[in-house]
């Protein structure tokens, strides 16, 4: 945390370093910003293309673990879809690592209506 | 020429004696006004310094009267531009104003204290995986109901989002009348006391700016 913003702190330490995926996310955003049309492209698309893959993953997600708490799903299909998430999860950290992305890239500021995930 | 935004507020808010003196002026419209100076800098690449030195012109500002703060990097084309914002939406910004009058920002995050294992290969099956999310997805909407008790009634407004693999689990904004903030502060530190695997970090006070709408953007 620099000094600016542990001027800012009220309450809590913060010292287990819980702001460092939001200083991430600051500068993914400035990035993001800034880079849109100049040398980036191959790196801004891969990083749109994974944004909605990322959405979809965890809308299903969700789905799924509110069918498996309703007890709609068998067992098989349990470990089938938790199998499918696991490997596209494995895929997904793979690209993120291969274009030097991180989770906080993933995302889209959708204006008045917050971010996409 | 381009014009850097700063904040929209009331065309009655009386401007600070400092705002020229810092190369700021009011562009009015509509009975709003816009705070706007000239392009600090080179925005393309921009340092933690400038989006320091925004904040503090931000926060100034809030210091002289209620406001809808920008977001760091607004520009505009032109005054004109302005104006077309100012009048196309003044009744969202009035409404935006009026909501945040005399409140602040609080900015809350609770984490775990250690971090929780997201990766695939850590779960041998699909209903290890399942499990582990579900297991994930419980604990964090505890934590938020938690501070959802804790801090909630003291709010004029929040925006709260829950993420269950991350180590900030919850991350919140509270909008909360300025006379509040300590007894928020309070109830913070008191739900901290209480919490073995989490800790709880609330900042500010911050202006508006996740209540301001369109304006911080």
């Amino acid at each position: 945390m620099t000094g600016g913003a542990r001027e800012k702190v009220l309450a809590g330490s913060g010292a287990f370093g819980i702001f460092d995926d939001e200083l991430e996310r600051v500068r993914g955003l400035l990035k993001t910003r800034v880079n849109a049309d100049r040398d980036n492209l191959e790196k801004g698309l891969a990083q749109l293309v994974m944004t909605l893959v990322e959405l979809l993953r965890q809308l299903m997600e969700r789905q799924a673990l509110r069918r498996m708490e309703g007890g709609t799903l068998s067992p098989e299909e349990v470990e089938r879809l938790g199998r499918t998430f696991m490997a596209l999860s494995e895929r997904m950290d793979e690209l993120k690592d291969a274009f030097g992305l991180t989770d906080d890239d993933l995302n889209l500021d959708l204006g008045p209506l917050g971010n996409l995930i | 020429m381009t014009v850097y935004l700063y904040a929209i507020c009331s065309a009655d808010a009386p401007a600070p004696p400092w705002l020229a003196e810092r190369g700021l002026r009011y562009v009015e419209r509509s009975g709003l006004a816009a705070v706007v100076g000239d392009e600090p800098g080179d925005l393309t690449a921009p340092s933690e310094e400038d989006l320091w030195a925004h904040e503090q012109v931000v926060e100034s500002l809030m210091d002289a009267h209620d406001l809808l703060p920008a977001r760091f990097g607004g520009l505009l084309r032109s005054d004109e531009e302005v104006w077309s914002l100012l009048d196309e939406r003044s009744a969202e910004l009035r409404r935006a104003l009026d909501n945040v009058r005399g409140a602040v920002e609080l900015a809350v995050r609770a984490g775990w204290r250690a971090e929780p294992d997201r990766r695939g290969d850590a779960r041998s099956t699909g209903s290890e995986y399942m499990a582990d999310y579900a297991s994930h997805d419980a604990r964090a909407r505890a934590l938020a109901e938690c501070l959802d008790d804790a801090v909630s009634a003291l709010a004029r407004d929040k925006s709260v989002r829950v993420l269950p693999r991350r180590l900030s689990a919850v991350t919140g904004a509270y909008l909360v009348d300025t006379p509040r903030v300590e007894d928020f502060r309070r109830r913070i530190e008191r739900l901290n006391d209480e919490l073995s695997d989490a800790e709880i970090v609330c900042t500010g006070p911050w202006p508006p700016y996740s209540f301001a709408g369109d304006a911080s953007r």
